[in-house]
């Protein structure tokens, strides 16, 4: 039952981390661009303000999902291995590998938007921003299909 | 938080070193670790117990956060001794490799899917 829960919650972090990153990264893109579609108006908001949330939340979903990938490894993969979903589980294994390498970038991130000016390294600043987003996006992806197994 | 200007910035301070090396050591670090499987422990979740080294009957092992951790101390290092370059000196690495800020993960994660490539396309 704890592991429902915190795989609930593990969720629901997720969603708001994508909502921010989401946020952050079409505003990059579309930055200071007027307010004629829904698009544009969705990027038109000031996007350095998500930058803290987005690190407090980027933190909080890893460490429970660092901490429910234990249970995941005895009870979970075995049974999915013995299914034969091979590739499954190839696809969760990689969801790990981004998830730490983007943890690793979550301090060059919050440099980028909180230390350096915004009229400086917006070509690095954009980039890492739409890399989070991408890599975020895969591993919550990932997990939902996984989920969806009935592996976890 | 609000938007800081060029004329507020602090002239290069010690995250403006730090956090990048930070960052892109960590990233490639991870991935040395993880390709050649160093990991300073192994997190045995049935019996929930660490060991510095493989252990048999005792359920599967997870390499993971010790993959992690290696990296970590690693780009921890690097940091530290990126905080003796002078600051001039500092400050224009950090510019001129912003790049590598986003390419470094960007390969590594391609490189990490080519290794994995006979599970995940097989």
């Amino acid at each position: 039952m704890l592991w429902i829960f915190l795989l609930l919650i593990h969720g629901l972090c997720a969603v708001a981390l994508l909502g921010a990153l989401t946020h952050q990264s079409v505003s990059v893109v579309y930055r200071s661009r007027p307010k004629r579609d829904l698009i544009r108006s969705f990027g038109a908001v000031r996007s350095n303000i998500y930058t803290n949330t987005i690190v407090a939340l980027y933190i909080v979903t890893f460490a429970l999902g660092g901490w429910i990938y234990a249970p995941y490894r005895y009870m979970s993969r075995p049974v999915l291995e013995d299914l034969g979903f091979f590739q499954a589980v190839a696809l969760f294994d990689l969801k790990e590998h981004v998830a730490a390498v983007c943890l690793f970038l979550i301090p060059a991130y919050w440099l980028l938007w909180a230390r350096v000016p915004l009229s400086q390294s917006k070509h690095a600043r954009a980039a890492l921003t739409i890399l989070l987003a991408v890599g975020s996006w895969f591993s919550f992806v990932v997990g939902h299909v996984l989920n969806n197994f009935r592996g976890i | 938080m609000s938007a800081i200007t060029p004329e507020e910035m602090p002239a290069a301070t010690w995250v403006h070193r730090a956090l990048p090396v930070f960052s892109m050591v960590g990233v490639v670090g991870y991935l040395v670790s993880m390709s050649f499987n160093w990991a300073p422990f192994v997190y045995y979740p049935v019996v929930n117990e660490i060991h510095v080294s493989e252990q048999a009957d005792i359920g599967p092992g997870m390499f993971w956060y010790g993959w992690m951790a290696y990296a970590a101390m690693f780009a921890f290092g690097m940091a530290l001794l990126a905080l003796l370059l002078p600051v001039r000196a500092g400050r224009a690495l950090s510019e001129r490799f912003a790049w590598c800020l986003w390419a470094a993960p960007l390969m590594v994660i391609l490189t990490i899917v080519v290794l994995m490539r006979h599970t995940l396309f097989s």
